[in-house]
This record gives structure tokens, C-alpha cells and sequence, in this order.
């Protein structure tokens, strides 16, 4: 509860703090010119705002309409500006007052509030509302997130309560110093609270979209703990944050100087003025000459009849103020104060229209000492987290499920002072972030719990670890190795063909069917995308990127070999063709044990030997006259069967029916290849298939693809998730 | 000046089409707003939601289900996807367009159903836009955000059609074929021979008021029918703007579809473009459908643009500049062959008079003509492959766009045009609602 009840008390400090100081002031003020009977003005403005925050607040909840982005900043901004002039207004104006010091002053202050009651009652409800909108949202989502209410609201009521005594300390110390120093001590205050307000309000303005350049930062002090009780307090008394932008800073710097210099000549030539008015007066004020007894009944009788015409006048004065307050009801003030803020916050919301965003955002917090704060309204459906690396190291981060250890969602590689979006589609159920850094720290957060059925939602996986794909790649490896030898095997029995001296007709069909067998070997393996390293390229590269084409002299392999038994060239120039592969083949088989398999290599092999295979052999690319894409095709099928049987497990454990679906297809694909090759053994070349044929392979291909695409990010290596 | 008869294909939506750029303050976005507020949320104050103090934090859900906004970018149109007919027939032509042959693999009519309702799932998402479904982290993504995160309507539309080879013996459908379905004949002045661009099972006639939303849409209709479906062949098309008003300017320079049926009128729609169950011998499932005629019909602008102006009217009968017929002076003027039985102001053999030759007896025969311009290269001798990609919906091909091609057989522009490929096919009727699927009644 202390966890729930804390940051509310921080928010309730700071906001409180930040209405409350212009209210006290200007109940300090009506008090010292002996207008309490004013207050009443001051407080239906107090009234009105908390009336309109609660308003908002309420209709919010309970229509669940929404804000626009920004619509509330934008809102509060203009507030702060108003506010702004509103105080620099009432400052210079006590000011003036402060002038004539030598006792009329009641008598100013009582003419200039007669009329300017409105002005007290809007310079109170823009202070307070300022912060009451804001501060009734603030407490309703983090009631909201916590799941309870109580530790919120009483971590608020204390901490509204502690601005209060605060305030109120402040009100009765102000009102024991002399009136010259309350006027220059307060309006000193008020205007450096001023200049923070107004930075507060250009703030709120940029942020809500309205002025541009929120994110250029004239300074942001990250080492500064933005939560922290003097941050807080700082922030609520000053309006200064530990990040400005440069607008705020220049609207705070263009704005204090200038209005405090001019405050301050203007209280010393005042102070000036009454010392010397009063050096002048003071011998005047003594009667210079003794009066006859008819001038001083005379000036007696003239002082009665100026005393009855005061009373006189101030029992008719009394009067219109009574009546003046009679005019309007009571109840109606009463009722006026919280309904018309209720409407206007109705309107407001109608106005400004429903919110739009996609998602819900949410701001979450990682670092090595803290893992995924800030997930402020768990709900169902689809989440963006903001997600910020406060750490020092380079962070993975995964949003799981504690229970089952399920991944839903992942950001691979969020670096130290970034922020990145992780989008996830959430059913009811329990979730907690997950961070990894780089230096080994690995952390949970708490337990999320987002209400819900449970559909809906994106699945969860269980993360492969790096000792999961172990197996799988041994027993891969464990294929080829034994493999290999049957390729090399093969190999040399076409270099053998090749070394004829003359390759007579048959043989020349000898030499073709031993390159194909040989060919096929090496394509089953499961080669793709430099699976053997360099060795790939010189045992099954083609000519396209070469600079000779098919006539480049540093072109070799079966492609090459292909090229020259399908295109007559003579035994002599494949001789050393034959040698070049059998000796590169040999070459593997000694380098293979020592290179490495990626323990994710695995998973993207299941596809991509077939991407290829659709790239390169079902578009004809890569026949150099043999015909025989489509052996090939099947070849490379059944290497990718080689590399799913050793996944298998790890499939069926996490979507056997992708798993299932994959099977299908691929039973599919091996039909269709099948129907293609002859009874004697021999394939149909691509030129000679149907177009209906040949559309159906490339479909059903098209589709196991699809299918197969699926299984890298599925057994993708998270080990620490 | 303008004929409401005219198809408005070009300018009213030039406007439309440029983004919305007040569309985007939103997205300066709740992320924004948060940052201050970030700011109470240290180490201390642990899982405030700060977030949720921005408006976006109250009623997520509602947000959700109702303002996935499609108007973000794009055009900002939608266009009705479920209707008695299919959009993109009489809806003015967008400014883009591709014309997808397809060959259908489903093995079976389970299959071929499972196809409709695919294509009627994608076709319905991407014609209304919205936020393509996650699919976690288990997968690639859905959607290939060719158009950003969130999908814009952008004025799309999926017109499905079906041609006879799908009536085959493949899906036992021969005997609900609509009865003026047939492969598209060979007419004398075609140029079909050896063209890779004929025919198909299904066609995907995909327009839009951008280039990209066009091939987003059939990315994604590809991808998520891969089973059943193979590209067969495609032509892609653009709407020139009205120069400077009226229809669009072939790339002949002449205005075409000015003389279009009344597309507003109900009498004249259901005479002359949707077929009707149980009319002229059609089967039941037809009703609201209509028959699409498409022909890549090259034009040799080399050549054309060495033929004089006067040589170049007769042969369309109107005026190049401003679109009226040789007897006229405005583009809405109707032709007057009563007056001219000799052909002395527009001459027997012009285009306009065999195609419209605007008697009671042909009055039937009239089409809706929906073309778009095409440029896709050269050719072997170095001369531009540009031309117009035909594109008409007839309630009777044969009564029809066959009458109306059997008269322009050898007039004089066949010489400067060359069709190269094509198609007929049966535009399904609509998509009533949202439990219906594209060619329901045919599995009824």
C-alpha cells in the first residue's frame, strides 16, 4: 500500500503546492487591506475549479470518453498563460498600492476589489484549475493501475493536506510583516511563480502539439531523480523541471528578469516618494497657532456632521452590499458553482471529440536495478509500451507470462537512453516485463494483471535457450557429416568420367548421370545461404556474378561442369574441373567439424533452402542446360525435411499445428514434384511442364513457404526470456 | 461544358488525394503529452501510470473498436465494400488501377469456397482500413506496411471477377456458369498470338486514389491466398486528369468514355450493366453481377503522332481540342447522323459512329467503358508500349460489347492500335453484408 500510496502523496504535494500558493497570497492580501469580507470570492473560485476537475474527472470514468492526445495540455497551457497575466496584473497593481503607504490604502484596495470582484474570483479558479484537472486524472488512473483505491487516496489526502499546512504557514508569516515588506516579499514570489508558470504553460503547449519544438531541450538533467521529494517540491513551488525545452527557458528568462527589475524600481521609488510625503507632512500636521473656542466648535460641528455623513454613508454602502449579495440566491451561486463547471466539462469533451490513438500507451521504465515500471492501465487488447532503457547497458526486453514463462512480445537490443514502441495484442491473464542486459543482469518486473477473457489475444511461446537448439544442431551436423563422404564419393566418380581421354556418346551420358547424382548429393545437404562458408560458392556457384559470365575462368563447380557437359566442351577443359570439385569437396569434409552452426541458422534454414530453391531453380536461373530444376527442387525438399526433423520436438511443443500444417504442405509439394519426374527416373524440365503445372508447383511451393515462415521467429534463440 | 454523363475520373479527387496534413497532429501523440509526466515516475514512485494521465490512458478499448482511423493518411475516402453490387463498376475511376489475372489451384469447390471467403475477408479489411492484426511474436508480420502501421482506406476498391475457365470441369460448376460467359474471342484486328496475357480464372480489377494502396492491396490478397491462387498476368493503369476539362485524354489525345450510360440512373443500369437472375437465361446466383470486358489495346504513338490532324478527327469523329463531335462544339454534344446520312460531317468509318451509332436499335448496346491509360516500357524496336487498358461493364457481352466490337472491325484506327490481351469475365454480384462472401450463390 506504502508502494500505491507514495507517488499519489508526491503528486498531491506537488499540485497542491503549485494552487495553493497563489491562493494563500491572495487571501494574505484581502486580509491585510480588511477585506474578509471578499474572501467569499476567492473561495467560490477555489470552488469552481475543484468542482470543474472533479467534473471532468467523473465524466471521463464514467462515459469512458476520451481526451485527445494533447487536448488536456493544451487545455491546462492556456490556463497557465492566463494565469501568468493574471498575477503579473494583481502584483504591479499592489504595487501601485503599496505607493501610498500613508493609510489609504484600505480605502484603495476596498475601491479597487469593488471592482474587481470577477478578477478574484477567475485569478483563484485558474490557479486551482490549472492543477485540479490534472491532479483528479493523475489520482484516478494510479488508483486505477494499483487495483485499489485507498492507498492512492490517502497518500493524496496527506499530501494535499501537507500543501495545505504549508500554505497556510506561509499565509500567517506573511501576515505578521510590516505591509511594505508583505507587498515586496509577495509580489517577489508571485512573480518568479509566474515565470514558472509560464514556462509550465509553454510546455504544455508544445506538448499538446499546438507550438512546435518540445523535444529540443535546452537542458535535461538525467542525473537529476525527476521522483524525488526535492524534484517534487521544486516543481511544485518553482515550475522548474529537470528537462526544459529551449522555449520554456527562453519564455522564463524573457519573462522574470525584465518584470522583477521593473517591480523592484518600482518599490524603492515608492518607498522613496512615502518617506519624503511623509517628512513633509509631519510639521503640518501640527496646529501652528492656538484656534478661537468658535473656530474649534465650528470645526467640531463640522466633524460631527462629516462623521454622521460617513456613518450615513457607510450604512448605505453596507446596504448595497447586502442587497448586491441578496440579488442573487444563495442556492443558486451554490449550485452554479458545481453545475456549470459539470457542463463545460461535458462540452469540453464533446468538443474536442473522442480521442483517437490506436492503442493505449504506456510509458515502461527498465534498468539494471528496476525492471518494467510504469504500466499504468493493464488492459486488454492492443498495447503499445513506450519502452525506455534507463540503464546503462544495452537491453532485451520481453513481455511474458510469469506463470508460464510464455514470450508475447520482445524488443531485441534497446539501447542505453532510448526509447523504442513494443506493440502487443493482451487477453486477460497475467504478464510481467523481462529485461536482459548486457552485462548479465536479468530482471522481472511485477506481476501485471490485465482483466479480460482470455481470447483474443496474441499466443504466448515458450523461448528456445541456446541449450535447446544444441541437440537439434548436433544431430543436423551429424547429417551432413555423414553425407559428406557419399558426396565426395560421388564426386569422384564424375571426375573419373571426366578424366576419359575423349568422352565418347555413352560416355558423356555416364558423366551426366554421375554429375546429377553427385549434383543432388550436395543439394540434399541443406546448403543455403553460405552454410559452408566459402566453399558453397566454389562447389554450386552460378555465373551471374561473375565478371566473365559463363565463360570466367575462376567459375567452378557443378554448375560449371553442367555447363560444359550440356554445351559439348571437350574432356580436356573438364578434366580439371572434376579435380577442382573432388578437391574442394575433400577441403569441406576437413574444414566441416571446425566450422560453426549458428544455433538460430537452423530454424531460418527451414525456409530459406526452399526460398532459394524457388529463386533460383523453379525460375530456370539456375540450369545450365541439364534440365534438372526440378530434381534439384526435390533434392532441396528433402534437405529441409532433414532440418524440421531435427526441430521437430521443439515444434511440436510450441504449435503443433503449424507444425502439422507444414507437413501437409510439403507432402503436397513432394506430390507435385513427384508427377514430374518420369517412370525411368528422369525429370521433366521446367520449359516442358504445363503452364498448369508448373503454376501449381509454384503455388503449393508459394504456400509451404508461407507456412515455413513462421518457424524462425517461433524457435528463435531467447535464452533470456 | 461538362456532360453528367461524363465519368468524373480525374480532378474531383485531386484534391481529395493529397494527405491530409492536419490528419497527423495526433500522432504527435500520447508518447508526447506523457513526457512531462514522466517525469513523477522515478525510481520511487514505481508503476504509476503515469501514462494514463493523457486522455489516451481513459476508455482504451472503445478507442479501439471504433476509431481504428483509416483517414490518417491517404486519400481519407472510403468507399462501401458491402452493397447489392460490387464497387469499382460504377464508382468513378480511381486514380490507379491493376488488373490482376489469376489461375485458381484449389483442388476442390471446398477449396474454391474457402478462396471466396478469403478474398471477401482481405477485400472487406483493406477497402474499410484499419490496424492489421498482430500476430506476435511468433510469426512475421501481417501486413508488409508499404502503407505505414495503420492501413488507409484511401478510396480502395476489389472488384472480383471470374472467367469461364473456372466453370470447367474442375469445381462440377458448368451448370451455373452465367450464360454469356465465354473465353474472349479473337477479333480480326487483334494482335492475341503468343500473348502471355489472355484469359483467366479470376480477375482482381484493384483501383485506388494512390499507386500504393493499390499494391499493398495485392500484396496482401496474394500472400493471403497463396493456396489457391497464382498470378497469372497484371496491368497496371493511371487516370490522366481532365485536360482541361471533361473526360480524360487517351494517349492518342482524343477524350474517352464521354458518351458513358447514366451511371445515377437506376433504368438505365439495370437495362444496360447488371445481370439479372432468371433474365436471358441467367442462373439465380447472377443477380447484380455484371459482365467485364478487359483488352490491353496498345496504341502506336510513334505512328499516330505522324498522322494530320484532320485525318486523326475523322478517324474518331470529334474534335481533337476540345472533344465534340465533328457536328458539334462542346464534348456533351450529341452527334447528329440523321442530318449526315453520307457521312459529310463525321464520316461513316469514324469510331464514334460504328461504336454509338445512336439509333433505338443500338440504343441497348451501349457499354460502360472505365479504361485507364497504361505505360510500361518499350518495345524490341525502341517504340514506347503505352496505351489504354479497356476496361467495360456490359449486361450482355454478346448483346453488347461484342455488337459494338463486331462494328469496328477494320475502321480506320485499327491501324494505329494493336490489342495484345484480355479477357471476359462475370463481376460477382455484391457483398450484401457482413456474413456474405463473394459468389455465395454460386455455392448455394
Amino acid at each position: 500500500m506504502w508502494n500505491d500510496a507514495f507517488p499519489s502523496f508526491l503528486i498531491g504535494l506537488r499540485e497542491g503546492l503549485e494552487a495553493g500558493l497563489i491562493v494563500s497570497i491572495l487571501v494574505a492580501t484581502l486580509v491585510r487591506a480588511g477585506q474578509r469580507a471578499r474572501l467569499g470570492a476567492v473561495w467560490a473560485g477555489v470552488g469552481a475549479a475543484v468542482a470543474l476537475s472533479l467534473s471532468f474527472a467523473a465524466v471521463l470514468t464514467f462515459t469512458a470518453a476520451d481526451l485527445p492526445a494533447g487536448g488536456q495540455d493544451v487545455f491546462g497551457g492556456v490556463l497557465s498563460l492566463i494565469a501568468v497575466g493574471f498575477v503579473t496584473t494583481m502584483v504591479f497593481w499592489m504595487r501601485k498600492s503599496a505607493r501610498s503607504l500613508s493609510g489609504d490604502l484600505k480605502a484603495r484596495v476596498t475601491e479597487a476589489l469593488g471592482r474587481g470582484a470577477g478578477v478574484l474570483v477567475l485569478t483563484s479558479f485558474i490557479a486551482v484549475a490549472r492543477e485540479g484537472l490534472e491532479t483528479s486524472l493523475f489520482l484516478w488512473t494510479t488508483a486505477k493501475s494499483a487495483g485499489e483505491s485507498q492507498g492512492p487516496m490517502i497518500g493524496a489526502a496527506v499530501g494535499i493536506a501537507l500543501a495545505v499546512v504549508a500554505c497556510w504557514g506561509l499565509y500567517r508569516r506573511v501576515l505578521k510583516i510590516n505591509l511594505t515588506k508583505f507587498f515586496s516579499v509577495t509580489g517577489a514570489v508571485l512573480i518568479v511563480i509566474a515565470a514558472g508558470v509560464l514556462a509550465y504553460g509553454l510546455g504544455d503547449l508544445q506538448e499538446g502539439g499546438l507550438i512546435p519544438g518540445h523535444t529540443a531541450y535546452a537542458f535535461n538533467l538525467t542525473s537529476i531523480d525527476a521522483g524525488s521529494w526535492y524534484a517534487t517540491l521544486i516543481a511544485g513551488t518553482l515550475n522548474l523541471t529537470p528537462a526544459m525545452s529551449w522555449l520554456q527557458v527562453i519564455g522564463y528568462l524573457l519573462y522574470l528578469p525584465p518584470t522583477m527589475f521593473l517591480f523592484v524600481r518600482g518599490m524603492r521609488s515608492a518607498a522613496a516618494t512615502a518617506e519624503r510625503k511623509a517628512a513633509a507632512q509631519a510639521p503640518a500636521a501640527e496646529p501652528a497657532t492656538p484656534l478661537t473656542r468658535a473656530q474649534r466648535r465650528a470645526a467640531a460641528r463640522v466633524a460631527d456632521e462629516q462623521a454622521l455623513a460617513a456613518r450615513i454613508a457607510a450604512k448605505r454602502e453596507a446596504k448595497q452590499e447586502r442587497e448586491a449579495a441578496r440579488r442573487v440566491p444563495r442556492w443558486a451561486v451554490g449550485t452554479s458553482i458545481f453545475a456549470v463547471p459539470a457542463v463545460a466539462a461535458v462540452a469540453a469533451i464533446a468538443v474536442l471529440g473522442p480521442g483517437k490513438s490506436a492503442a493505449a500507451s504506456n510509458d515502461i521504465a527498465l534498468s539494471e536495478s528496476s525492471c518494467g515500471t510504469g504500466w499504468a492501465n493493464p488492459e486488454a487488447g492492443a498495447q503499445t509500451f513506450n519502452l525506455t532503457n534507463n540503464g546503462r547497458n544495452t537491453a532485451e526486453v520481453y513481455l511474458i507470462s510469469p506463470s508460464t514463462n510464455a514470450v508475447f512480445a520482445e524488443i531485441e537490443n534497446l539501447a542505453p537512453g532510448t526509447t523504442r514502441p513494443l506493440t502487443a495484442t493482451l487477453s486477460g491473464g497475467s504478464y510481467a516485463f523481462r529485461c536482459a542486459f548486457t552485462d548479465g543482469t536479468a530482471l522481472s518486473s511485477k506481476t501485471y494483471t490485465v482483466g479480460g477473457g482470455s481470447s483474443g489475444g496474441s499466443t504466448g511461446f515458450a523461448p528456445v535457450s541456446d541449450q535447446d537448439l544444441q541437440q537439434p544442431v548436433a544431430d543436423y551436423r551429424a547429417y551432413v557429416q555423414q553425407n559428406l563422404p557419399v558426396l565426395l564419393a560421388d564426386s569422384q566418380r564424375l571426375a573419373a568420367d571426366l578424366a576419359a581421354p575423349d568422352l565418347t556418346a555413352a560416355a558423356l551420358a555416364a558423366a551426366k548421370a554421375d554429375w546429377l547424382t553427385a549434383h543432388l548429393d550436395y543439394e540434399g545437404l541443406g546448403a543455403a545461404y553460405g552454410t559452408f562458408e566459402d566453399f558453397d560458392a566454389k562447389i554450386d556457384g552460378r555465373a551471374t556474378g561473375l565478371h566473365g559470365g559463363v565463360n570466367d575462368p575462376s567459375w567452378t563447380g557443378f554448375h560449371r561442369i553442367e555447363y560444359g557437359l550440356w554445351h559439348g566442351q571437350r574432356a580436356a577443359v573438364l578434366k580439371p574441373l572434376g579435380d577442382q570439385l573432388v578437391a574442394d569437396i575433400q577441403s569441406l569434409i576437413k574444414a566441416f567439424p571446425s566450422q560453426t552452426t549458428d544455433p538460430n541458422d537452423l530454424p531460418l534454414r527451414t525456409h530459406e533452402i526452399l526460398e532459394n530453391t524457388l529463386q533460383f531453380q523453379l525460375t530456370g536461373i539456375s540450369d545450365y542446360g541439364s534440365g534438372t530444376a526440378l530434381a534439384t527442387a526435390s533434392a532441396n525438399l528433402h534437405g529441409t525435411q532433414v532440418v524440421l526433423s531435427a526441430l521437430v520436438g521443439l515444434m511440436q511443443a510450441r504449435d503443433p499445428q503449424a507444425l502439422k500444417s507444414i507437413d501437409t504442405w510439403i507432402q503436397t509439394v513432394a506430390a507435385d514434384l513427384n508427377a514430374a519426374q518420369r517412370p525411368d527416373g528422369s525429370w521433366t524440365a521446367l520449359d516442358q511442364l504445363t503452364a498448369t503445372q508448373r503454376q501449381k508447383i509454384n503455388g503449393d511451393l508459394g504456400e509451404l513457404l508461407e507456412q515455413l515462415s513462421v518457424v524462425p521467429d517461433l524457435l528463435e534463440e531467447r535464452s533470456s526470456a | 461544358m461538362t456532360d453528367e454523363n461524363v465519368p468524373t475520373g480525374t480532378c474531383p479527387f485531386a484534391a481529395l488525394a493529397d494527405p491530409d496534413a492536419t490528419g497527423d497532429m495526433h500522432s504527435a501523440d500520447v508518447h508526447h503529452a506523457l513526457r512531462r509526466r514522466s517525469f513523477l515516475r522515478g525510481a520511487a514512485v514505481g508503476a504509476v501510470g503515469a501514462a494514463a494521465v493523457t486522455a489516451g490512458g481513459f476508455g482504451t478499448a472503445q478507442a479501439l473498436s471504433s476509431s481504428s482511423d483509416s483517414s490518417d493518411t491517404g486519400s481519407g475516402r472510403t468507399i462501401a465494400f458491402h452493397g447489392a453490387h460490387q464497387a469499382g463498376i460504377l464508382t468513378p475511376p480511381q486514380l490507379a488501377a491493376t488488373f490482376v489475372s489469376f489461375n485458381v489451384l484449389a483442388t476442390d469447390r471446398a477449396g474454391l469456397q474457402q478462396l471466396f471467403k478469403t478474398l471477401t475477408q482481405r477485400a472487406r479489411f483493406l477497402t474499410e482500413g484499419g490496424t492489421p492484426v498482430d500476430l506476435g511474436v511468433a510469426s512475421p508480420p501481417s501486413d508488409s506496411s508499404t502503407l505505414g502501421p495503420v492501413v488507409p482506406a484511401d478510396g480502395l476498391t476489389i472488384t472480383v471477377g471470374v472467367g469461364a475457365s473456372l466453370f470447367d470441369g474442375r469445381y462440377g460448376l458448368a451448370a451455373r456458369k452465367p450464360a454469356k460467359l465465354t473465353k474472349m474471342p479473337v477479333f480480326p484486328n487483334d494482335n492475341m498470338q503468343d500473348s502471355t496475357e489472355l484469359h483467366g480464372d479470376l480477375m482482381l480489377q484493384i483501383c485506388a486514389d494512390h499507386r500504393d494502396t493499390v499494391m499493398h492491396a495485392l500484396r496482401d490478397i496474394a500472400k493471403h491466398t497463396r493456396q489457391w491462387l497464382q498470378l497469372s498476368w497484371k496491368a497496371d493503369g493511371f487516370q490522366s486528369p481532365s485536360r482541361p476539362t471533361g473526360a480524360q485524354r487517351n494517349q492518342l489525345g482524343f477524350k474517352d468514355g464521354i458518351a458513358n450510360p447514366d451511371v445515377n440512373s437506376t433504368t438505365e443500369t439495370n437495362a444496360l450493366i447488371w445481370t439479372h437472375a432468371g433474365a436471358n437465361g441467367e442462373p439465380a446466383w447472377v443477380e447484380g453481377g455484371s459482365y467485364q470486358v478487359v483488352r490491353i489495346i496498345r496504341m502506336l504513338v510513334e505512328f499516330w503522332d505522324r498522322v494530320s490532324l484532320t485525318e486523326q478527327e475523322n478517324m474518331f469523329g470529334r474534335r481533337r481540342d476540345t472533344g465534340a463531335p465533328l457536328s458539334g462544339t462542346v464534348e456533351s454534344d450529341i452527334p447528329q447522323y440523321a442530318n449526315d446520312p453520307d457521312g459529310k460531317i463525321i464520316p461513316l468509318d469514324a469510331h464514334i459512329r460504328l461504336a454509338n451509332p445512336r439509333t433505338a436499335k443500338t440504343d441497348g448496346q451501349r457499354i460502360l467503358r472505365r479504361g485507364y491509360n497504361y505505360d510500361r516500357g518499350i518495345d524490341d524496336n525502341g517504340n514506347l508500349d503505352v496505351g489504354l487498358l479497356f476496361a467495360c461493364y456490359n449486361q450482355d457481352v454478346a448483346r453488347q460489347f461484342e455488337a459494338v466490337q463486331t462494328r469496328l472491325i477494320d475502321e480506320p484506327l485499327v491501324d494505329y492500335i494493336s490489342p495484345t490481351g484480355g479477357g471476359y469475365f462475370f463481376a460477382l454480384p455484391g457483398v450484401k453484408d457482413a456474413s456474405d462472401y463473394y459468389a455465395s450463390g454460386l455455392f448455394a
